[in-house]
């Protein structure tokens, strides 16, 4: 018996010691990209009409003092611990990690305002005061669309004006001028002035402060600490980085002034709610979408439909519009029904895994946070330079934007119901939207920038697709959504997405 | 007459003691981080389970203890499914390291080891309607008892280590921090207990207040929902009373009624919370039952 109880204890301290309760993440090293894009200048840009809208000065020669002043600077630099932290940090590509911030800031704003009691409404966050609850904004599906759109955009003028002035003033990175520097990074024939990280840095931070207005503390010290990481790396010079954040926040300006001007102050007309429901059922609408939520919480901004698109025109996406969903007590409706009911009971573990996984409910990043990560990791997958990255997240970006302005266009004009709304027995694992039913949204935003992608990257194109199908399926799973909900809404996305297709066959890029 | 890993009673060489109870919890207030609030979402949130648990005496100082409980989870707000099934396999030994009878009364020391695994696949991270988080758990716990003419005082202290966990998403956050990873950190934890009680031949009855405290953790965010990485902290108090009846054949069956109420926490329900139950206690080899 003393022998049992020592191997007990024994074996409870192992057990005790043994977990490790530190987080492994994957850790992303750096690459040499795959190619420069030497052409890059001519690509064309989202908002600007042409390169020659922003300038940036003629560098100084590599022979003027100050500019060896300069290279003096980097040559004496000594690099402590932490620095090489925020080097190596920087190093996974500045497009993929202001990205990821963007995630991280979308996850943590994607909370509704609660419900004030006194008041007996929810309040509205305010862009004036973003800091006080409810914080602004109250960053949902749409209004992540939008941010990743214009986050994407904004890197992507900027960084096609910023090839066109490399190539044309053609000043190398400070090792390839002067042999007594060594960077800490690799070094490409990518002229350096003006430094592609810090427009990417400027152009990021200006559009982010707009969309996160309560967080120009973290972003600026975000910001800092990437071109900061440039100088340590000894990759750049002060006069690349000066001139990159100047053309940064010239392209941004641009940018955002197209932002302001995008009817986004007009989603949430909630004044245009009563007629929306009213022509629904002037269309034959039966019984109109409520709000599941206790109290009733006016929908979710119902006039995002109106919003400006980037690939298509409003004709267009009226054109592109599905036809309406079976009827309420029709036999194709009673069939997707009795499927959500029979889900109820008989959804299986792995069922339940594709609905978990895709959820990107309250708290998340939402699906477009979740495409702007598939988007993100292939970039760096195939090596894409900073530019080709960044035209990929400005291309799946504006689609995902474009796929929820077409889909809340869609869902306010038919207006139906939530299954829980027809049959409180269809219950969800995952809890279900405050806004109308038909058709998904995931499976819109999916089928976009599943398409844009597999266009982009073929050979992950089949992976792409099934991922699409599969958080298409799990609205159905998560018993949120009828299967017609799903599989039109996953149509009408692939339809988004190919106007971004186009726009792509015609940017001077290649594929 | 041991059920538990934290109270100051041994059972006797060759006795098993097996338990079926019923508990019901319920609440419809809850801490949101420190903030305490209802939610017409979840309206009055209700869990069940029925517990299978049995205590055997290897030896007079060493009870060998396992449990396993069935779940129900549900709310009347919202429109959120119900959750139940199977949750975690307990098996805990308990060792009376230290006994010694005085006119003054009995002292016993106790240490008690415990390990825990989930018998299901359940979901961990649908909180509050999950069964469980899914940690695999290791415990130690020390246990001071003290007894004049029947009546005691029992202290516990112990600590609950908790495995990380795997969840169906690969993308969360903790405290801020976006994860891309299906790994989520599970906050180890702290609890302790006293009780105060009478017990003889025919009766026992106490009152006791426990806590729990989370040593790491986040805190749920305004209008957010629970999540197995939260500070989960509470302090409740309550009170439990037993009655015997002995069979001719040596064995003995025992009602078990316990109350409890939540009185202080976060990131809980503050619940209150019901369990009866009914052991048979025999001996194993037949012969009458050596009594407490």
């Amino acid at each position: 018996m003393n022998t049992l109880r020592r191997l007990s204890l024994l074996s409870l301290i192992v057990l005790l010691n043994s977990c490790d309760k530190s987080i492994d993440q994957p850790s992303l090293t750096v690459y040499e990209p795959a190619g420069l894009d030497a052409q890059g200048g001519q690509w064309k840009p989202f908002v600007l009409n042409s390169t020659d809208e922003v300038s940036v000065p003629a560098p100084l020669t590599t022979e003027s003092s100050t500019y060896k002043a300069e290279l003096q600077e980097l040559k004496s630099l000594s690099v402590t611990a932490e620095q090489q932290k925020t080097i190596d940090y920087w190093s996974a590509g500045g497009v993929y990690r202001w990205n990821e911030l963007a995630r991280t800031l979308a996850a943590n704003y994607n909370l509704p305002p609660v419900y004030d009691e006194i008041q007996k409404k929810y309040p509205v966050p305010d862009a004036a005061n973003p800091t006080a609850e409810p914080k602004f904004p109250f960053c949902n599906p749409p209004y992540a669309s939008r941010m990743f759109a214009y986050l994407g955009v904004a890197q992507y003028d900027a960084l096609v004006a910023a090839w066109k002035y490399k190539y044309q003033y053609n000043r190398l990175a400070p090792a390839k001028v002067d042999a007594g520097i060594t960077s800490t990074l690799p070094v490409t024939d990518l002229p350096s002035y003006p430094s592609e990280d810090a427009v990417v840095a400027a152009a990021s931070f200006e559009v982010l402060k707009v969309m996160f207005p309560g967080e120009v503390a973290k972003l600026t010290a975000t910001y800092e600490a990437h071109r900061n990481s440039r100088i340590w790396a000894k990759a750049n010079v002060r006069s690349d980085l000066e001139a990159g954040e100047a053309l940064g926040k010239a392209v941004a300006a641009k940018v955002i002034a197209r932002a302001k001007a995008d009817g986004m102050g007009a989603a949430n007309n909630q004044a245009a709610v009563a007629a929306m429901i009213a022509d629904a059922k002037a269309r034959g609408l039966r019984k109109e979408w409520t709000s599941l939520d206790a109290p009733a919480r006016p929908p979710m901004l119902p006039t995002f439909g109106n919003v400006k698109t980037w690939n298509f025109t409003d004709a267009q996406k009226v054109t592109m519009r599905p036809s309406p969903p079976p009827a309420l007590g029709s036999a194709g409706f009673e069939k997707d029904m009795q499927e959500l009911r029979d889900m109820g009971k008989k959804l299986t573990r792995d069922q339940h895994r594709i609905a978990s996984y895709w959820s990107d409910g309250v708290g998340s990043y939402t699906p477009p946070g979740h495409w702007n990560r598939e988007a993100a990791n292939l970039t760096r997958k195939y090596k894409e330079n900073e530019l080709r990255a960044a035209r990929t997240m400005a291309l799946v970006g504006t689609s995902l934007m474009d796929a929820g302005i077409a889909c809340w266009d869609t869902k306010f004009f038919y207006y139906t119901p939530r299954p829980f709304q027809v049959d409180h027995a269809v219950r969800s694992t995952i809890g279900t939207p405050n806004f109308p039913s038909f058709t998904s949204g995931h499976s819109t935003f999916s089928g976009a920038a599943a398409t844009v992608l597999a266009y982009l990257f073929p050979n992950d194109a089949d992976a792409m697709q099934a991922l699409a199908a599969e958080a298409s399926v799990s609205r159905i799973y998560g018993c949120i959504h009828y299967r017609s909900d799903s599989d039109v809404g996953l149509v009408h996305g692939k339809s988004v997405g190919e106007y971004a297709v186009k726009r792509a066959q015609l940017d001077g890029a290649g594929r | 007459m041991a059920q538990t890993p934290t109270d100051g009673i041994m059972m006797g060489k060759h006795l098993i003691c097996n338990v079926a109870s019923y508990s019901n919890s319920q609440w419809s207030q809850y801490w949101e981080g420190t903030l305490k609030r209802s939610n017409a979402n979840v309206g009055t949130f209700t869990s069940q389970n029925v517990m299978l648990m049995s205590a055997y005496g290897l030896t007079k100082n060493l009870n060998v203890i396992a449990g396993l409980p069935y779940i129900w989870n549900r709310s009347n707000g919202g429109h959120f499914s119900r959750q139940e099934g199977i949750q975690d396999l307990s098996v805990w030994l308990k060792y009376r390291a230290f006994r010694a009878e005085t006119s003054l009364g009995t002292f016993a020391l106790f240490a008690t080891g415990g390990i825990s695994a989930p018998a299901n696949q359940y979901i961990p991270d649908m909180l509050p309607y999950s069964i469980g988080l899914r940690s695999k758990t290791a415990s130690i716990k020390g246990i001071a008892h003290y007894k004049f003419k029947g009546f005691y005082l029992t202290g516990h202290a112990g600590y609950i280590r908790r495995s990380n966990i795997h969840i169906d998403r690969d993308s969360y956050q903790y405290d801020g921090v976006m994860y891309d990873t299906h790994e989520v950190m599970v906050p180890d934890v702290v609890d302790a207990s006293a009780r105060l009680g009478y017990i003889n031949k025919y009766v026992q009855v106490e009152g006791f207040i426990d806590n729990m405290t989370s040593q790491s953790g986040d805190d749920i965010r305004r209008q957010d929902m629970p999540f197995p990485t939260n500070k989960m902290d509470q302090t409740q108090l309550g009170g439990m009373a037993k009655v015997h009846m002995y069979l001719k054949n040596g064995s003995f069956f025992t009602l078990v009624g316990q109350y409890s109420q939540v009185t202080a926490g976060r990131n809980v329900g503050q619940a209150r919370m019901y369990t009866v139950g009914i052991q048979h206690t025999f001996n194993v080899t037949g012969r009458s039952s050596d009594l407490p």
